[in-house]
């Protein structure tokens, strides 16, 4: 392995609590320029508390984030915004906006008070659409498009933003197979040829082993494991963090892991087979 | 090449610029200006501005047009710029179609301060301690800011604890608010035998007030002000439409901006109120029309909302002075009347699943 990079953002044990339950317990997590973190776990483990903390969005109630080295917290709110971009899973509009709009509300960092667009603001909201593929949809209300088209929107939103950091919060979850990979698809070629560094939420343990390089596993709030995706996608610990029975082999196209989950009936059959 | 040249070769015009928004404001104070003048000729004596305009000063004419008309048109303008802008406002930073500040209350928190301090300055301790007569002036408003600002914050602290913002919690909130300080300030009339000096439905049902230049001034005032700080705001407010945390990513200081707005919504109603009573329906209707002919931008959004509601409260001022020929009609009964089925219209949308429902 190539010696660690500098880090463009990296939480040092952060811990978050919502009253008495605690949602994050000491996570650690780094991510350098041109470099994809994978965040994987069950639900409720923490996955999405981790990339809100990250994203300044959320204050830990433990540990530091530290952006470029300087303490997240420090960092003024315009340019926290200008270095790190969010992509939810899900984006809700309380009025129905046009493409290009949404595309330019990601230059909000960049503008002043009163908001007025200059023209480099077009210019990087222009490219951005261009990059993430959604140009031609400029025009288009944002609630007449697909499921696909409106997180490649919100993409091009983030990347209007200039960011150097792009946290996903399980970008492709109401995505069909073909979006999901196109969509990633972008996001993997964004890291590399633009040093992006990339945190993403994958519920798909499969996406994460074809996109990602290196994975963070979180259980109830805790890393359980971290590193290179066949470090990480492990028979055991896969099988200890989701608490049930998974196949997990090599693949014969990427040769990355592919995990699959198993039904009682195959469950059942397989432990016949172990016991003879 | 200029920055517009090099936007437009990239394929994105700008939509918003200093010059598009000075336009708006221009091109809306024309047509309010033409408004204004039909509202002139209406009324149950039949006059000629001009020649009204070259009359000596006792003469009838120029009573009616600059006397009794003109004051009151321009008022109604003032009122109808607040409470459109209001409304713009709050359904932006709720992200709520159904919100303005009549149906969440605000309007009526302002009303309750505001005749608390009007009949306090009428009893003989207010003179006393310097806050009766003229003083008035600076105290109704005074309290009726206050009165709002709080409504405002308490709406906000009901939305927030019930965890997940629920359009309409916020709104039955409002409700029952304001049937709760329509009770209040029916109560406190009688108790005060102020029903006969000032006439309850000024207050509750709402009526264009005029009582004298200085209120007039004081409301042309906060309106201004209340334009500033959302101007300002405009910004935030287009970010907020992405939710809360979709703008802090932004780099939005939600709850310096919710501040912000809050604070220029009671400024608004502060100046409407007082010389108006709660006019309900202007913030909740003016800026739908608006939105369908400037989109969603806040930045467009909010002037024209502005001027929309200057425009609306005038004509239904002229309609509410003549429709019953010489009997005058509470503006409040008009717009209420515009209002409650446009309300309803929304209501079913909204329930249907199109806009603003629980996330």
């Amino acid at each position: 392995m190539s010696a660690p990079t500098e880090a463009a953002l990296e939480a040092r044990a952060v811990g978050v609590r919502y009253g008495a339950r605690a949602a994050l317990v000491d996570v650690d997590a780094r991510v350098a320029p041109g470099e994809t973190l994978g965040v994987i776990g069950p639900n409720g483990s923490g996955k999405s508390t981790l990339i809100r903390v990250l994203a300044g969005v959320r204050r830990p109630t433990g540990g530091d984030v530290l952006l470029g080295g300087r303490p997240l917290h420090a960092v003024s709110r315009r340019e926290r915004a200008r270095t790190i971009a969010l992509v939810p899973q899900e984006t809700h509009l309380a009025f129905p906006i046009r493409v290009r709009d949404l595309v330019l509300l990601g230059r909000a960092p960049h503008t002043g008070r009163f908001g007025l667009e200059r023209g480099e603001d077009l210019r990087a909201a222009h490219d951005a659409m261009e990059r993430a593929e959604v140009l031609e949809l400029a025009e288009r209300s944002v609630d007449e498009l697909s499921g696909g088209e409106r997180q490649r929107v919100v993409l091009a939103r983030a990347l209007a933003q200039d960011a150097r950091i792009l946290l996903l919060d399980e970008p492709t979850a109401f995505l069909d197979l073909k979006h999901e990979v196109v969509l990633l698809d972008l996001v993997r070629e964004l890291c590399r040829t633009r040093r992006l560094a990339v945190v993403v939420v994958l519920h798909d343990l499969n996406l994460a082993a074809m996109y990602c390089d290196r994975l963070l596993l979180l259980d109830r709030g805790r890393a359980h494991a971290t590193g290179p995706p066949d470090a990480v996608l492990t028979y055991a610990d896969l099988c200890a963090v989701y608490g049930t029975e998974l196949y997990v082999a090599p693949n014969d196209v990427t040769g990355q892991r592919v995990v699959l989950p198993l039904s009682r009936e195959h469950r059942e059959r397989l432990a016949r087979l172990d016991r003879r | 090449m200029t920055p517009v040249a090099t936007a437009a070769a990239s394929g994105l015009v700008p939509r918003v610029t200093a010059r598009r928004l000075l336009l708006l404001h221009g091109g809306c104070a024309a047509g309010l200006l033409v408004v204004v003048l039909l509202a002139i000729l209406v009324g149950p004596v039949a006059v000629d501005p001009l020649a009204a305009w070259r009359a000596p000063p006792d003469d009838p004419a120029r009573v009616i047009v600059f006397g009794a008309r003109l004051p009151r048109i321009v008022l109604a303008a003032l009122v109808g710029g607040a409470l459109g802008l209001a409304g713009a406002a709050l359904q932006a930073l709720l992200s709520n179609p159904l919100a303005c500040p009549h149906v969440l209350g605000i309007s009526g928190g302002a009303a309750l301060l505001g005749i608390v301090a009007m009949i306090g300055a009428t009893l003989p301790a207010a003179a006393a301690l310097g806050l009766g007569g003229e003083a008035a002036l600076v105290v109704v408003p005074a309290a009726a800011f206050a009165g709002a600002l709080l409504t405002a914050l308490l709406v906000q602290s009901v939305a927030r604890s019930s965890g997940r913002v629920t359009p309409h919690t916020l709104l039955l909130t409002g409700v029952v608010f304001n049937a709760f300080a329509a009770a209040l300030i029916t109560f406190i009339n009688t108790l005060a035998d102020f029903y006969r000096a000032h006439g309850i439905l000024a207050w509750v049902v709402g009526t264009i007030t005029v009582r004298g230049a200085t209120w007039t001034a004081a409301s042309a005032l906060t309106l201004v002000a209340g334009l500033a700080l959302l101007s300002a705001s405009a910004r935030d407010l287009n970010a907020l439409g992405l939710g809360e945390e979709g703008a802090t990513s932004l780099g939005v200081d939600v709850v310096r901006a919710r501040r912000a707005v809050y604070v220029a919504v009671a400024l608004l109603v502060a100046g409407a109120v007082p010389v108006s009573g709660m006019i309900g329906f202007v913030g909740l209707i003016v800026p739908h029309l608006v939105r369908l002919v400037v989109g969603s931008d806040q930045r467009l959004v909010l002037p024209a909302a502005m001027w929309a509601g200057a425009a609306f409260l005038v004509l239904a001022d002229a309609a509410a002075r003549t429709v019953l020929g010489a009997t005058e009609l509470p503006v409040g009964v008009i717009t209420a009347l515009c209002g409650g089925p446009f309300f309803l219209l929304l209501l079913r949308r909204q329930t249907a699943g199109a806009l603003g429902e629980p996330r």
